[in-house]
C-alpha cells in the first residue's frame, strides 16, 4: 500500500483524484470528506482526512485490493 | 427455519427462549407478548417474505442474525443526546444493526448528523426506520424494542451491535433503481434538512415548489447524488401549498450536487431484476415502502433479499427508494 505521505492520498480526499468505486462505505466515506473539506481546506484537516481515509484502506485492505492497484497507478 | 422469515408469536418466543439472536419487525401488539433475550426490533405491517411482498398484522418478520452469538453481541437504546456514540460503540470487526422510529427527534438528528459521528464509514451500520400501518399514519407513533429489557420505544432507537472473527467482513449493499438524470438540471441547497422552499437550480436561485409545478417534475422519482459512484436517493414527500415548502423523507445537504432521477421503463420489471444480483450470506435485508408501492410488490418477491418494508432505510447514514442488504463475506 502506498505510504501515507504520498500526495495520492491528499488528491483523493480532496477529489482531485477521479475514483470511481463500488465499495458503498468508501463511496460514502470519500463523499463525506470531500465535501466537508470544500475547495479551500486548511493543510491540517487535509491531514486528518488523509489519516481517516488511510486507516480505512487499512482495515479493508483485503477487500479494496482493486481500490489500491487505481490508486497506486 | 429460513433465517429470514414470517413467523407466528409463539415462533418467535420459542426462538427468543432458544437463544437465538434476533432482529424482529411486526406489529407492536406482537411484539410486546415477546419474552425477553437477545432482539430488537421495529414496527411495521409490511413485509417482503419467502412468498413476496405482504402485509399483515398477523405474524412477526423474523431476521436471525448471522455469525451471531450471545457472547459477542451487545444490546443499546440511544437517545437524541447518545445516538452520536453509535458507531464508537461498535465492534472493531463486525455490523450494527440501528432501528429508529420514524418521525422522532432521534430519527432526524441521525438523519441530519450521522454521517459527522465518530468512526461512521469505519463500522458497518445497516438498518431501517420503523413506521406504522398507512392508514395509521399521524394516530400511531411508530417504536422500537429493546428486547434485553422488554421496552417499546418511541423516542430511542435501538442497536444490535455484532463482533464478528477476524476470517469474517462485513459489508453493506444497496440495490437503487434510479440513477441521475444526466441531462437533468443540477440542483443544490444552502442548509441541510427534511424540508425546502429555495433552492439553486444550475446556479439560479428559485422556488422549489415553483421548479416543481413548471416542469411538471413526477415526484415518485427522487433526487439523487453521485457519491463517487453510489447514487443516493432523496425522495419526496409533499408539497405544503400554502407555505410552498417542499418535505423530503430525508435530508437534503448543503455542499452535495442533486439531479432527478431519470425515468424507470418499467419500475415493477426493472426493480424484479435488479434484485436478482450475486450475494453470498445475508444478514440482513431491508426495503422501502416507497419502492413496495410504486415497485407494486405486494405479491411480488425480490430475489432472496427478504426484510421488513420501511419508512427509511440505514446503510451508513439514512436512505430513500433503496433496497439494503448486509453481506457476511469469509477471508481465510
Amino acid at each position: 500500500m502506498l505510504d501515507k505521505s504520498n500526495r495520492k492520498w491528499r488528491e483523493l480526499v480532496t477529489g482531485k483524484l477521479a475514483f470511481r468505486t463500488d465499495n458503498l462505505g468508501l463511496q460514502m466515506f470519500l463523499k463525506q470528506t470531500s465535501t466537508r473539506l470544500g475547495g479551500q481546506p486548511a493543510p491540517a484537516d487535509v491531514e486528518k482526512a488523509v489519516a481517516e481515509i488511510y486507516g480505512f484502506f487499512v482495515k479493508y485492505e483485503r477487500i479494496l485490493q482493486k481500490e489500491l492497484a487505481i490508486i497506486s497507478k | 427455519m429460513n433465517s429470514h422469515a414470517l413467523c407466528t408469536v409463539q415462533e418467535t418466543a420459542e426462538l427468543i427462549r432458544s437463544g437465538k439472536i434476533l432482529s424482529l419487525a411486526g406489529d407492536e401488539s406482537l411484539l410486546a407478548q415477546l419474552p425477553r433475550g437477545s432482539w430488537i426490533a421495529g414496527t411495521i405491517p409490511y413485509f417482503i417474505a419467502e412468498d413476496g411482498g405482504v402485509e399483515t398484522r398477523e405474524k412477526i418478520f423474523v431476521t436471525e442474525l448471522a455469525q451471531a452469538d450471545a457472547a459477542h453481541i451487545q444490546i443499546k437504546s440511544y437517545t437524541i443526546d447518545t445516538i452520536k456514540n453509535i458507531a464508537r460503540d461498535a465492534p472493531e470487526n463486525g455490523y450494527t444493526v440501528l432501528i429508529l422510529p420514524a418521525t422522532s427527534p432521534v430519527h432526524i438528528e441521525y438523519a441530519n448528523r450521522a454521517r459527522d459521528y465518530e468512526d461512521m464509514f469505519i463500522k458497518p451500520i445497516v438498518g431501517w426506520i420503523s413506521g406504522v400501518h398507512l392508514s395509521d399514519l399521524g394516530k400511531v407513533a411508530p417504536k422500537v424494542a429493546n428486547g434485553a429489557v422488554g421496552s417499546l420505544l418511541a423516542t430511542e432507537a435501538v442497536a444490535m451491535h455484532v463482533a464478528l472473527p477476524d476470517n469474517k467482513m462485513a459489508v453493506i449493499h444497496i440495490l437503487n433503481l434510479f440513477r441521475q438524470n444526466s441531462a437533468g438540471d443540477v440542483i443544490t441547497f444552502a442548509q441541510t434538512g427534511f424540508s425546502a422552499t429555495t433552492c439553486r437550480v444550475n446556479g439560479a436561485e428559485v422556488v422549489l415548489a415553483d421548479y416543481i409545478a413548471t416542469g411538471k417534475l413526477n415526484l415518485a422519482l427522487p433526487l439523487v447524488a453521485d457519491y463517487n459512484g453510489a447514487q443516493i436517493n432523496t425522495s419526496f414527500q409533499d408539497i405544503n401549498e400554502a407555505t410552498r415548502q417542499v418535505n423530503f423523507y430525508a435530508p437534503v445537504f448543503a455542499g452535495i450536487e442533486y439531479r432527478q432521477a431519470a425515468a424507470v421503463g418499467d419500475y415493477v420489471h426493472e426493480f424484479e431484476a435488479l434484485a436478482q444480483v450475486a450475494h453470498t450470506e445475508i444478514a440482513f435485508s431491508c426495503n422501502c415502502i416507497l419502492n413496495y408501492l410504486y415497485g407494486e410488490l405486494q405479491g411480488r418477491k425480490t430475489g432472496d433479499l427478504n426484510g421488513p418494508v420501511t419508512f427509511g432505510e440505514v446503510a451508513y447514514q439514512l436512505l430513500n427508494q433503496t433496497l439494503v442488504y448486509l453481506d457476511i463475506q469469509t477471508h481465510d
